[in-house]
């Protein structure tokens, strides 16, 4: 298909892709002093099929022109009485209001110099006098379907921002909210914190809390496979997923079988989640869970006793249907944390030089054991694995501490 | 950090894949052009050696899941070999022997 949407006779449309966008009704302002100078410019453009030529008459009259009604392309002469080329360029380029404003410098000025000169004022490009036609009609496109295409592209991006930051907005609010969090913490005894970093502007983990039907306060952090807006969609999903089945939370590796049948329908071959679903119960002082191939929970018990490092092995959701998980439990007694972590502590960990993740994480919460309250505690292992994963880290890093 | 790569490498009824540097979200389209390779490759037994693969994340780790239904769609056997460090503890996490064979 040949393009009729360059000038109509096809010259100069710069490149020969049908991709190229319209250009022939976009706003154009001629500046020359000399009346004939600008008749002929004008004529050369609307034989082409430019449609919104404008004009002015010195470089006063430009600025003021342009100020009125920014155009999409500038065809500039240099040598104007009062203000010049050189300093009707000078003004804009120093206003960020035109940035991008391409300025097409006609001009007779033959030396390497003056040309240069011409394009340290912000020239964007020259054509040379006495115009030739081709030239000057392959120079008009060129720069008009460029300055058309970033527009394009700077709305899109614009749009994009908008909508992403929309939906982060709705992706928040799936999230514990502080005071339903304060009401479960006065009801259970408990203190109950969490820390999250994305890799992108929508994230692929979530965690929440289920009060069980027996009362006690279950926990979960799910880490979807992948990342970005096709993650933070399924996570969606499985979040709705796991409040429905919330009524088999009282059996850690039932509900997650429950949810692995459910997930399996839900998502496309090989979508998958990770996740572990746990039971505070402070009065028996146990936590009893169940892995999906999360990453292991941390327990730190008290009097500063070595961390214990819960098995996590399991299938993640959505991969087989039929899958079966084992629960298990770690002691939870008074004077206990536990914290739940995404793998992207240990994929960090991993690439540095320190060494075994679960020595390194061992240490780290030992050592911020030893501050006096448990809120501070919790603080500055999270400081500390910040720095660890970055910021933004390459994966979704999120932090859930339980203090008994 | 290098992005994965790979080899194959045609040996009587067995094709191996010799996968280097890092498997993730972003080698989508190189992962799914090796899946039409082996889709198309006329072993029987397409053999994944992650010997020298440095890291898999989740999204890599699907990728494989998907590479797995294909050639068993096609009566094809897919096999990971030799994974080692955060490739090994990712796949033994997940339990992912109960779906792709996996051999030492």
């Amino acid at each position: 298909m040949k393009s009729d949407s360059g000038p109509a006779d096809g010259i100069g449309t710069g490149t020969s892709g049908q991709d190229r966008p319209p250009v022939v009704g976009s706003p154009i302002l001629v500046v020359d002093d000399i009346e004939w100078n600008r008749a002929l410019i004008g004529t050369l453009l609307e034989e082409a099929g430019y449609t919104d030529v404008s004009y002015a008459v010195d470089g006063a009259d430009a600025l003021e022109k342009i100020a009125q009604r920014t155009p999409d392309l500038v065809i500039l002469d240099i040598m104007m009485p009062g203000l010049d080329g050189f300093e009707v360029l000078r003004r804009l380029r120093a206003n960020p209001d035109y940035d991008g404003l391409p300025v097409l410098v006609q001009t007779a000025l033959s030396g390497v110099e003056d040309r240069n000169r011409a394009f340290d004022a912000g020239t964007t490009d020259l054509v040379t006098k006495p115009l030739d036609r081709a030239e000057l009609l392959a120079r008009v496109s060129i720069h008009l379907e460029n300055r058309t295409l970033i527009r394009h592209l700077q709305q899109y991006r614009d749009r994009l921002e908008g909508e992403l930051l929309m939906a982060r907005g709705i992706f928040e609010h799936l999230l514990p909210q502080a005071n339903a969090l304060a009401a479960q913490e006065a009801a259970t005894g408990l203190t109950i914190r969490s820390h999250m970093l994305r890799s992108s502007e929508l994230g692929g983990d979530i965690w929440g809390t289920i009060r069980t039907e027996d009362g006690r306060i279950g926990v979960y952090l799910l880490d979807m496979a992948g990342q970005g807006v096709s993650a933070a969609l399924n996570v969606c999903r499985l979040h709705s997923l796991i409040h429905e089945c919330s009524g088999l939370a009282v059996d850690p590796a039932g509900f997650l079988a429950e949810l692995n049948r459910q997930a399996r329908d839900l998502m496309t071959l090989g979508e998958h989640a990770k996740m572990i679903f746990g039971i505070v119960s402070p009065e028996s002082g146990v936590f009893s869970y169940a892995c999906a191939g999360a990453s292991n929970p941390v327990l730190l018990p008290p009097h500063g006793a070595a961390p214990v490092f819960g098995d996590a092995a399991g299938l993640p959701l959505g991969l087989q249907e039929d899958a079966v998980y084992e629960q298990r439990e770690l002691p939870f007694s008074p004077g206990s944390a536990l914290l739940l972590h995404s793998n992207a502590i240990f994929d960090a960990i991993d690439k540095t030089e320190a060494g075994n993740t679960k020595t390194y994480l061992a240490e780290l919460l030992v050592s911020a054991q030893a501050t006096t309250d448990r809120d501070g505690a919790f603080r500055a292992i999270a400081g500390t694995l910040d720095s660890v994963v970055g910021d933004p880290p390459d994966d979704d890093h999120t932090l859930v501490w339980l203090s008994h | 950090m290098s992005e994965m790569d790979y080899t194959i490498e045609n040996k009587d009824q067995e094709a191996q894949v010799r996968m280097t540097g890092r498997l993730t979200f972003n080698d989508h389209a190189k992962l799914r052009a090796l899946i039409k390779e082996m889709l198309s490759n006329p072993a029987k037994r397409q053999i994944l050696d992650l010997g020298a693969l440095e890291f898999v994340d989740s999204a890599g780790i699907g990728m494989l899941l998907i590479a797995r239904e294909e050639l068993s769609n096609l009566d094809k056997q897919f096999v990971l070999r030799k994974a080692t460090g955060q490739v090994k503890r990712v796949l033994t996490v997940a339990q992912l022997g109960k779906l792709i064979t996996i051999e030492e």
